[in-house]
C-alpha cells in the first residue's frame, strides 16, 4: 500500500508542471464556455458541426448498441433472477445498470471512440500545419475557437446521446422481455416507472455531460499539446483515448458515490 | 448559408430538440406517477426492521398504491421509524385507529408496507402522527380490539380448497379398519377430489395470471399477501404429507400379498385395476398443468412456486403409490423412480416414503 | 509603433533569441535578413501575437502585445502572412478570408467584404472560383497570394511578412511588390524576413541581421551593403550575392 501511495506520489510530482498546465487549460476552456455567447457568431457554426458529427452520426451506432444492451442486460437478467423467482428484479437492473451506469458509460466510449479521436487527430495537424498560429495571428484565441466550440458541441451530443441511449435501450428491454412472455408495452413501461426515479434520469444525464466535458477536454489538450510532427498526432491520440477512459471512469465511480450519498 | 450547411444545422436541430423533448416528457412522466409535484401528507410508523423496504416501497391500501415510503431512520429502542406520505386523493383513508402492516417474501425481495384502515366513521388522523404498524403492541392492539381488520383474498379461497382437500385426506384416515375396497374407494374419491382442487387452483392460477397482465403487479402483491399464509399452509402441507406417509405405509403394508388376495378381492380387475388405471391418467393430466403453471409461476414469485412444488411432489408421491397399487398384484417392477419434469424435489419438504 | 524591449527565447535549454532590442517605428519598412535557423521566422512569430517570449516585452503603441493576449486581442492592427500561405484546412478559402471578420462581429457587412475579395483578386488576377476550393487544392502560388490577400482585408497597422516573396515567380513576384510599395506610402508598418537584395534595396528603410538569435546590425540598406564589418560583408558574398 505504501509503496503505491509511494509511486503515486513521485508520477504527480514528476508530471506536476504537466497537470498544472491541464488544469490552467481547464480554467481556460470553462471560462470560455461561460462568456461563448457574447463573443462569436462563427464559433455557434462550429458548435453545430460538432454536435452532428459526434451525435447525430453516431446515432445509428448508439441505437444498436442501446437496444443489445438493453436487451441483454433483460436477457440475462431473466435468465438469472428467474432462478430465483425474482424476474420482477430485472426492470430494477434495467434502470440501476442501464440508466445511471451503462448508458452514460458506453456513450462516453463511443464519443471517445469516434470523436474524441477526430478531434485529437485534427487540432493534432492543426498545430503541424501551423493553422493555429494562424488563429492566434488573426488574434483568435485557439482556445475560445477551437477547444470552447468543440467542447460545448461534444457535451451537447453526449446529452443527447445519452437520452436516447435510456430511450432506445428501454425498447430493447421490453422487446426482448416479450421473447420470454407476451407483456404489453404500456405495462412493462408502469413497471419501469415504477422502478425509475427523476434522479436515475438526472443522475445519467448529470455524468453523460461531465464525460462529455472530459472527452473534450482530454482529446482538444492532447492535440494542441502536439508539438511539430506528424508522427506526434497518433501518439498524442492514443494517450487522449487513455487518459479519457480512465478518467471517466474515476469520475463515474465518484458521482456514483456521490449519488449514492445523496440519494 | 450553402444547402449542405443547411441540412446539417436543421438535422442537428432536430436532433437535440427531439431529444430535449424526450427528457422533458420523461421527467414530467415519472413525476406524474410517482407524484411528485403532488400534494402529498406525511405520516410516520414505527417497524420492527427495515427488511425489504426501499424508497420506492409503495403503501398500499387494498391492492392499490396510495403512497410511497420516504426515509427510516432507528427510534431510541432502536426500532425502525419508517416516514412515507400519502397522495392528497387518499388523504381521506387516513383515520384515526388505522394501522401499518409490513409484508415481506420469505426468501427476501421486497416488502410492501400494507394500509389498514380503522372504523370508517373515525376522525382524520392528523399529519406527521404515528400510524401504529401491527410489528409493534399498540399495533396488535388495534387489530386485538378489532379496530382494523386483515385482508381476505384470492389466496384465502386457495387455501379454503386445499383445506377442503386435506380434510378430503383425513377422512379416508382410518385404515385400521383394515377394509381394502373401503379404503380404495375413499382413495379413489380423494383422487377425485383432488383432481377436482387441482382445476379450482388451476382456474385460480389463470385468473393470477390474466391478473399479471392487465392489473400489472396483482400477482406481485398477490405474492406478498400470500407470504403471510405461507406458514399457515405449511402446515397444512406437512398434513398432507403426513397423510400421504401413511397412506404409503398402508400401501408398503400392502405391497405384497400374493395372488389369492387379487384373485379375491378383485377377479375380473374391473373394481379396481381400471378406476385406479383412469385415476391415474387424471392425476398425470392434472400433474403436467401443475407443472406448466409452477413454470410460469416460478418466474414470478418464488413462495407460489415453493407452494405448487411441495403440492406437486406430494401429487407425484400419491402417484407413486398409486400405480404402486396399480403394479403390485403381479408385481411388475414394482413404483417406478421415474422423477417428473419441474416435480421440485429440491423443495420437497420430507420423504414420504 | 511596435516595440521588441529585451526579447528572449528559449527552446530546450537552447537561446534561440538573446535580449532583443528594436523599435520598429510607423511607416518604416524593415527587413530582418539572416542565415537559416537565427531566428527569423520566431521573431516575426513574436511580433505577429503568435509566440509568446519567455522574457521580455512587446509594445504596440505602448500596450503590452501579450497581456491578456487571450481577452482582449488588438484584432486588426496586426497582419500576419505566412511563408507557405496557411489556411484553415476543413474550410474553404471563402470562409477563410471570411474567418477574422466574422468572428470579432467586424463592422464590415458582408457584401462589402465580398466587394473587397473581388477586386483583390482582380487586381492579383486570381480566379474569383478559387473561393469556393478547399486549401489543399490550390497551388502554391496561389495559396500565398491569398493569404497575403487576407492580410490587406483586415487593413492593419502593422503588417508582418515572413519572406513574402519566397519559391513565388517572376510575375506574382511582381504583383506583390507594387503592393508592398504602396502600402509603405500609405504610412503602414511593414516587417519582413527574407534574403531578396532587390527587396532590401527597393523597399527597405533598415535592414536588420540577426547572427545567433542576436541582432548584429540595424542600419538602412545604403549603409548595410556599404558596410565594412566583415561578418556583414561576409554574409552579403554569401547570401545577396
Amino acid at each position: 500500500m505504501n509503496h503505491i501511495l509511494e509511486m503515486t506520489g513521485k508520477k504527480i510530482y514528476l508530471n506536476w508542471t504537466g497537470i498544472k498546465e491541464f488544469f490552467s487549460f481547464t480554467f481556460e476552456v470553462l471560462s470560455g464556455i461561460f462568456s461563448f455567447g457574447k463573443r462569436t457568431q462563427i464559433g455557434f457554426s462550429v458548435v453545430v458541426k460538432q454536435v452532428f458529427f459526434t451525435g447525430y452520426q453516431a446515432l445509428g451506432l448508439i441505437g444498436f448498441l442501446a437496444i443489445a444492451v438493453g436487451g441483454l442486460i433483460i436477457l440475462q437478467g431473466n435468465l438469472l433472477l428467474a432462478a430465483f423467482g425474482q424476474s420482477r428484479w430485472a426492470y430494477m437492473l434495467l434502470v440501476s445498470v442501464v440508466i445511471r451506469e451503462l448508458s452514460s458509460i458506453f456513450t462516453a466510449l463511443i464519443v471517445v471512440a469516434r470523436s474524441g479521436t477526430s478531434i485529437c487527430t485534427e487540432l493534432g495537424n492543426m498545430v503541424v500545419n501551423n493553422e493555429i498560429d494562424l488563429l492566434k495571428s488573426y488574434g483568435i484565441s485557439p482556445i475560445d475557437y477551437l477547444v470552447v466550440s468543440r467542447t460545448i458541441g461534444v457535451v451537447v451530443a453526449m446529452f443527447t446521446l445519452a437520452i436516447f441511449f435510456n430511450i432506445i435501450s428501454v425498447f430493447g428491454g421490453w422487446f426482448f422481455t416479450t421473447l420470454f412472455y407476451p407483456i404489453y408495452f404500456g405495462d412493462f413501461i408502469n413497471n419501469f416507472v415504477n422502478e425509475v426515479m427523476i434522479q436515475d434520469i438526472l443522475v445519467s444525464v448529470v455524468k453523460s455531460v461531465v464525460f462529455g466535458f472530459i472527452i473534450a477536454l482530454i482529446s482538444c489538450y492532447n492535440g494542441l499539446k502536439v508539438a511539430r510532427a506528424t508522427t506526434e498526432v497518433p501518439q498524442r491520440t492514443i494517450k487522449a483515448v487513455v487518459n479519457s477512459i480512465m478518467l471517466i471512469v474515476m469520475v463515474n465511480i465518484l458521482i456514483t458515490y456521490i449519488y449514492s450519498l445523496l440519494f | 448559408m450553402d444547402r449542405q450547411l443547411k441540412k446539417v444545422y436543421r438535422r442537428t436541430g432536430l436532433f437535440v430538440f427531439a431529444a430535449i423533448l424526450i427528457m422533458l416528457f420523461l421527467v414530467l412522466f415519472i413525476a406524474q406517477e410517482q407524484r411528485t409535484f403532488s400534494r402529498k401528507f406525511s405520516f410516520y410508523t414505527v417497524l420492527e426492521d427495515a427488511i425489504g423496504l426501499d424508497k420506492t416501497t409503495s403503501i398500499r391500501f387494498k391492492g392499490t398504491e396510495i403512497g410511497r415510503v420516504r426515509s427510516f431512520s432507528f427510534d431510541e429502542q432502536r426500532n425502525v421509524e419508517t416516514h412515507f406520505h400519502i397522495y392528497s386523493e387518499y388523504r381521506d383513508l387516513v383515520v384515526e385507529h388505522s394501522a401499518i402492516t409490513k409484508s415481506v417474501p420469505p426468501l427476501g425481495g421486497r416488502a410492501t408496507l400494507d394500509f389498514l384502515m380503522g372504523p370508517l366513521d373515525g376522525d382524520l388522523a392528523g399529519e406527521h402522527t404515528l400510524i401504529p404498524s401491527l410489528d409493534m403492541p399498540e399495533g396488535r392492539d388495534l387489530l386485538a380490539r378489532r379496530k382494523v381488520r386483515t385482508r381476505g383474498d384470492q389466496v384465502s379461497s386457495l387455501m379454503a380448497n386445499l383445506g377442503k382437500f386435506v380434510e378430503n385426506l383425513n377422512r379416508d384416515d382410518n385404515y385400521d379398519q383394515g377394509s381394502v375396497f373401503r379404503m380404495l374407494y375413499h382413495l379413489a374419491f380423494v383422487t377425485e377430489n383432488l383432481n377436482h382442487t387441482l382445476v379450482n387452483m388451476n382456474s385460480i392460477m389463470e385468473d393470477l395470471q390474466k391478473d399479471n397482465n392487465e392489473a400489472h403487479g396483482a400477482l406481485f402483491r398477490l405474492t406478498v399477501n400470500l407470504a403471510d399464509l405461507t406458514e399457515e399452509f405449511r402446515v397444512s402441507n406437512s398434513l398432507l404429507a403426513q397423510n400421504l406417509m401413511n397412506l404409503n405405509s398402508l400401501i408398503v403394508n400392502y405391497s405384497q400379498p400374493d395372488d389369492i388376495l387379487t384373485r379375491m378381492v378383485d377377479p375380473s380387475g374391473e373394481n379396481i385395476m381400471k378406476p385406479l388405471n383412469e385415476g391415474l391418467t387424471s392425476l398425470a393430466e392434472s400433474i403436467k398443468e401443475i407443472n406448466e403453471m409452477t413454470r410460469f409461476l416460478h418466474n414470478q414469485s418464488p413462495e407460489i412456486a415453493i407452494l405448487m412444488s411441495e403440492t406437486q411432489s406430494t401429487l407425484s408421491e400419491l402417484q407413486k403409490t398409486l400405480q404402486g397399487i396399480n403394479n403390485n398384484p403381479l408385481i411388475r417392477g414394482g413404483i417406478k423412480r421415474e422423477e417428473l419434469p419441474g416435480a421440485g424435489e429440491r423443495f420437497r419438504p420430507m420423504e414420504a416414503e | 509603433m511596435i516595440e521588441l524591449r529585451d526579447v528572449s527565447f528559449i527552446s530546450e535549454g537552447r537561446c534561440l533569441l538573446k535580449d532583443i532590442n528594436c523599435t520598429f517605428e510607423s511607416g518604416r519598412c524593415y527587413i530582418v535578413s539572416g542565415e537559416d535557423s537565427v531566428g527569423k521566422s520566431l521573431l516575426t512569430k513574436i511580433l505577429g501575437g503568435i509566440v509568446k517570449p519567455h522574457q521580455g516585452k512587446v509594445l504596440v503603441n505602448g500596450k503590452d502585445l501579450y497581456l491578456n493576449i487571450d481577452k482582449q486581442r488588438p484584432n486588426n492592427q496586426i497582419g500576419f502572412v505566412f511563408q507557405d500561405g496557411v489556411f484553415i484546412s476543413n474550410l474553404s478559402i471563402r470562409e477563410n478570408l471570411q474567418l477574422p471578420i466574422k468572428y470579432f462581429k467586424s463592422q464590415i457587412s458582408y457584401g462589402e467584404l465580398i466587394n473587397r475579395i473581388q477586386l483583390l483578386f482582380e487586381e492579383f488576377h486570381l480566379d474569383i472560383a478559387l473561393l469556393d476550393e478547399r486549401p489543399s487544392e490550390l497551388a502554391y502560388s496561389a495559396k500565398k497570394m491569398i493569404s497575403f490577400i487576407r492580410a490587406i482585408l483586415i487593413d492593419p497597422e502593422i503588417y508582418v511578412l515572413n519572406r513574402p516573396l519566397f519559391n513565388l515567380d517572376f510575375i506574382d513576384m511582381k504583383r506583390i511588390m507594387s503592393y508592398l510599395v504602396r502600402m509603405k506610402n500609405s504610412e503602414k508598418t511593414l516587417i519582413m524576413t527574407g534574403n531578396s537584395r532587390t527587396l532590401m534595396e527597393n523597399l527597405a528603410d533598415e535592414v536588420i541581421l540577426l547572427v545567433n538569435g542576436e541582432i548584429l546590425v540595424k542600419e538602412s540598406a545604403e549603409r548595410f551593403f556599404a558596410s565594412t564589418n566583415p561578418a556583414i560583408k561576409t554574409y552579403i558574398e554569401n547570401n545577396l550575392g
